[in-house]
């Protein structure tokens, strides 16, 4: 199969699927935008459905696919019903992906006044129609836009699930294709030449998906709505079904599958005296996947202050190159003279994931940015050179929630998807470091289900407590305490 | 003032961070760096940590090891040392089979070394010139589903010369043992005959899927009857007590495929003193007596005393007695890896 074909039916698929998502999402987040904007929904409430429906965002792609990846294989000779697998387990990361977009953006720039205003106008030449995109664009098309953008390039980019469900066929995805070339002795030149137009598709999409971020910073708004018409009920109940079957599939049957084993798996991690080895290997990937993270974030917000604008996108390119691609260039570099030193550190292995974490940062930094509106931050600001204490410490208080709390999410966020990263750490890590996720796969081939289980539960919970125990430190520094 | 404290504390976190890296993988930090060794293994973490530990505890000296991953394990180790060819930082390569070692062989990354072990290992499982040296090995074998079928060689034979292929597996031949075992047919076979059976297993509809242990795991299950895997998969299945059994793979002639672990020394490696003691150790028969009991069940191709090994792994030493000679499987290997990437990803 030609490399024009495999990015062929990669696009198809992303366009097709990003498509059906967004008509998933939308009602989703219409239901939870209706709860959030009506007074009588409980804050417990809003939270959870909030969560669940961006819980399958976060369960690594690693995992899934494992889950699934023998129900794939018996379903091996049909292309259509592998194909359709793949799809609906990718469904649920994208419509999450999508939702997290929507609840965070405004839902319009432009007002309907204006866009009523607008219709009023009798000469619709080339002009208007031109000025009507715009204001659609800028207005209420907006967010879905970028939802739409966003959920394309995740499920053009996907590979670890793709790999593991064995979608290395007819049809095939890119980055398997990329895979398998280059272990079948591609040159790494060769592996870069037909890693550039899968990087020039990705750039139609994310190009015009930074520009819609940055071209509006309107807080978003919940109209209240009432929720008790036959409309709000059915939107109601498909939204629900929708966040029930997503969950049920890449949460409640891979940890159904596997509950049991996880007991198990912990008596013999004690047994073997491997508890606290396998903790530090999870510390230690927390540790670098953390500094990836937050180095990104700094890049990204430093990334302000380039002119021009485009020279951004320079920043950006390497990670939607692939990680393979990202990473064997990495290790070339590492090889010339000037670099050797470094080589076998953790350099290499950081410097990799801060270039694979760069796009996502900078989109997460873009909608961060704004969420919390310039004028809000500096009021904020200006509460601080206050010298009345209580005032101080009110500022405090709103710098936390507005500013802090949002940037330690995201530095969590980041960290989560960089910890489930196997191919740049495999490539790129020193000799004295083993990460926690290439010993996870070992396991898997070793078929040790039940010290797989436990070492993944290591993997999700310690990283979780680690950023509630840093997040809680955190607040109590910022909120508590006077000059 | 705010942004002075936020670039103050920027630092901190960085600062708090790096040090935490550093105190987390410290463990050899404080070590004499002519007592260290660097090794790159390919054979499963789980059995060789073990082989390693026992090095480090007879010698003092410390081996920082780099497993190969299951996820890249085509990529991994071979194209790890030819990428690093000009600045080693690799002491010893320990291969899980031979044919990757003989690659590197083939591009200078390997330097000579006859180990006075190596004379209790047979001929054709070593270099004549000392480049690598074969060790306990491991043998292709079906691996049988024996809620529904016999675990036969006549049964499978059958199976596997007329009807359906719908319930046999076997992993995709560009990677791993499998395209060592493609290598080994068109060897024996030629090439005309290979792809045209290459093609027939196609169309009769084997499931092909993305390695060893996936095969082990379809037939496990029951989703398939037969599959072509390695002896250290089909122990996976056997030991979780799932209701499968082993028929080797035999070419006409009636050989196996046995396919050894392989030691090498890298050139212009820094520790060649502690890499040749390390050589000498794995081609011990201590070391193949310890990998046959282990759960991979590894066949000692060295003289060892009988009595040491495992009743299942005496059986397969009857097996691999008959195994056919890789140095033709070597010659074609990059034959054969040019013609099924030309075949699987169109380049």
């Amino acid at each position: 199969m030609t490399l024009e074909t495999v990015l062929a039916w990669s696009t198809a698929r992303s366009v097709m699927l990003t498509t059906l998502g967004l008509l998933i999402a939308i009602p989703i987040s219409r239901t939870i935008g209706q709860t959030l904007g009506h007074a009588a929904t409980k804050p417990t409430a809003q939270k959870f459905w909030i969560a669940a429906a961006l819980l399958p965002l976060f369960v690594p792609d690693l995992l899934v696919g494992f889950a699934y990846r023998l129900v794939s294989a018996q379903l091996l000779h049909s292309v259509a019903a592998t194909e359709a697998l793949y799809a609906v387990l990718l469904l649920t990361r994208i419509v999450a992906l999508q939702f997290a977009v929507q609840l965070m953006l405004p839902c319009s720039a432009v007002s309907l006044e204006a866009l009523h205003s607008w219709k009023l106008i009798l000469h619709r030449n080339r002009k208007w129609w031109l000025t009507w995109l715009r204001l659609q664009v800028s207005g209420p098309a907006r967010a879905p836009l970028v939802a739409w953008l966003g959920g394309a390039m995740l499920c053009f980019q996907e590979f670890e699930t793709a790999a593991l469900l064995q979608i290395d066929r007819h049809p095939i995805v890119w980055t398997v294709w990329l895979f398998d070339a280059h272990a079948a002795g591609e040159p790494l030149s060769s592996s870069l030449n037909l890693a550039a137009p899968a990087l020039a598709v990705q750039c139609v999409w994310l190009i015009p998906c930074l520009w819609l971020l940055l071209s509006g910073s309107v807080l978003p708004t919940y109209a209240a709505v009432d929720m008790r018409t036959d409309h709000s009920r059915v939107l109601t109940l498909f939204a629900t079904t929708a966040i029930v079957v997503s969950l049920g599939l890449v949460l409640c049957w891979p940890i159904l599958s596997n509950a049991t084993e996880l007991g198990g798996g912990i008596r013999n991690l004690i047994g073997t005296h491997s508890l606290w080895a396998r903790s530090q290997q999870v510390l230690a990937s927390l540790t670098e996947c953390t500094l990836a993270a937050y180095l990104a974030l700094q890049l990204c917000s430093f990334a302000r202050f380039i002119k021009p604008r485009s020279l951004k996108l320079v920043l950006v390119l390497p990670g939607l190159c692939s990680p393979l691609v990202l990473s064997l260039s990495l290790l070339a570099a590492f090889q010339l003279p000037v670099l050797h030193r470094w080589y076998d550190t953790w350099l290499p292995m950081l410097l990799g994931h801060v270039l694979l974490l760069l796009p996502r940062a900078m989109l997460l930094v873009t909608v961060l940015n704004c969420l919390t509106p310039a004028a809000a931050q500096h009021s904020g600001d200006l509460l601080f050179s206050a010298n009345h204490p209580p005032t101080k410490t009110s500022a405090r208080q709103l710098s936390w929630t507005m500013h802090k709390r949002k940037w330690l999410l995201a530095v969590a966020i980041l960290t989560h998807w960089c910890f489930w990263d196997v191919t740049i750490a495999a490539t790129l890590r020193p000799v004295t470091f083993e990460p926690v996720v290439t010993r996870l796969y070992n396991e898997m081939h070793y078929g040790h289900t039940e010290t797989l289980v436990a070492m993944t539960g290591l993997a999700l919970l310690i990283p979780a407590l680690m950023f509630t125990v840093a997040g809680l430190v955190w607040q109590r520094i910022e909120t508590v305490g006077t000059e | 003032m705010a942004r002075a404290g936020e670039m103050r504390a920027a630092g901190i976190v960085v600062s708090v961070l790096l040090a935490s890296m550093w105190l987390l993988t410290r463990q050899s930090g404080d070590v004499d760096s002519e007592s260290q060794l660097v090794v790159y293994c390919a054979h499963d973490a789980t059995y060789a940590e073990q082989v390693i530990q026992l090095f480090e505890q007879q010698t003092g000296i410390t081996v920082e090891v780099r497993f190969d991953e299951e996820a890249n394990k085509s990529l991994g180790l071979t194209n790890l040392l030819i990428a690093e060819q000009n600045n080693p930082r690799c002491d010893v390569f320990w291969n899980n089979q031979t044919l990757g070692t003989i690659r590197l062989q083939h591009a200078e990354i390997l330097q000579p070394y006859r180990s006075q072990n190596a004379d209790r290992i047979p001929n054709q499982y070593k270099d004549e010139a000392g480049y690598w040296t074969g060790f306990a090995g491991r043998l292709r074998v079906y691996l049988v589903n024996t809620d529904h079928l016999s675990a036969t060689e006549d049964v499978v034979n059958k199976v596997l010369q007329q009807g359906s292929l719908s319930r046999v597996a076997i992993a995709q031949p560009l990677f791993g043992t499998t395209l060592s075992h493609y290598s080994v047919l068109m060897a024996a076979w030629g090439e005309d005959r290979l792809k045209a059976w290459h093609a027939e297993i196609h169309e009769r509809g084997i499931r092909e899927v993305r390695g060893n242990s996936m095969t082990k795991d379809l037939v496990a299950e029951g989703m398939c009857d037969v599959g072509f895997t390695d002896t250290d998969d089909a122990f996976v299945a056997i030991d979780a007590g799932k209701p499968v059994a082993m028929v080797p793979v035999r070419l006409e002639s009636g050989q196996t495929i046995c396919l050894p672990n392989c030691v090498a020394i890298i050139k212009n490696c820094s520790q060649l003193d502690n890499a040749q003691k390390f050589v000498d150790f794995l081609l011990s028969a201590d070391v193949e007596v310890l990998l046959a009991n282990s759960g991979a069940r590894q066949i000692p191709l060295g003289t060892v005393k009988q009595s040491q090994l495992p009743p299942e792994v005496l059986e397969l030493q009857t097996w691999a007695a008959d195994g056919v000679s890789l140095t033709g499987a070597a010659d074609v290997n990059q034959q054969v890896l040019d013609w099924l990437t030309a075949e699987y990803t169109g380049q």
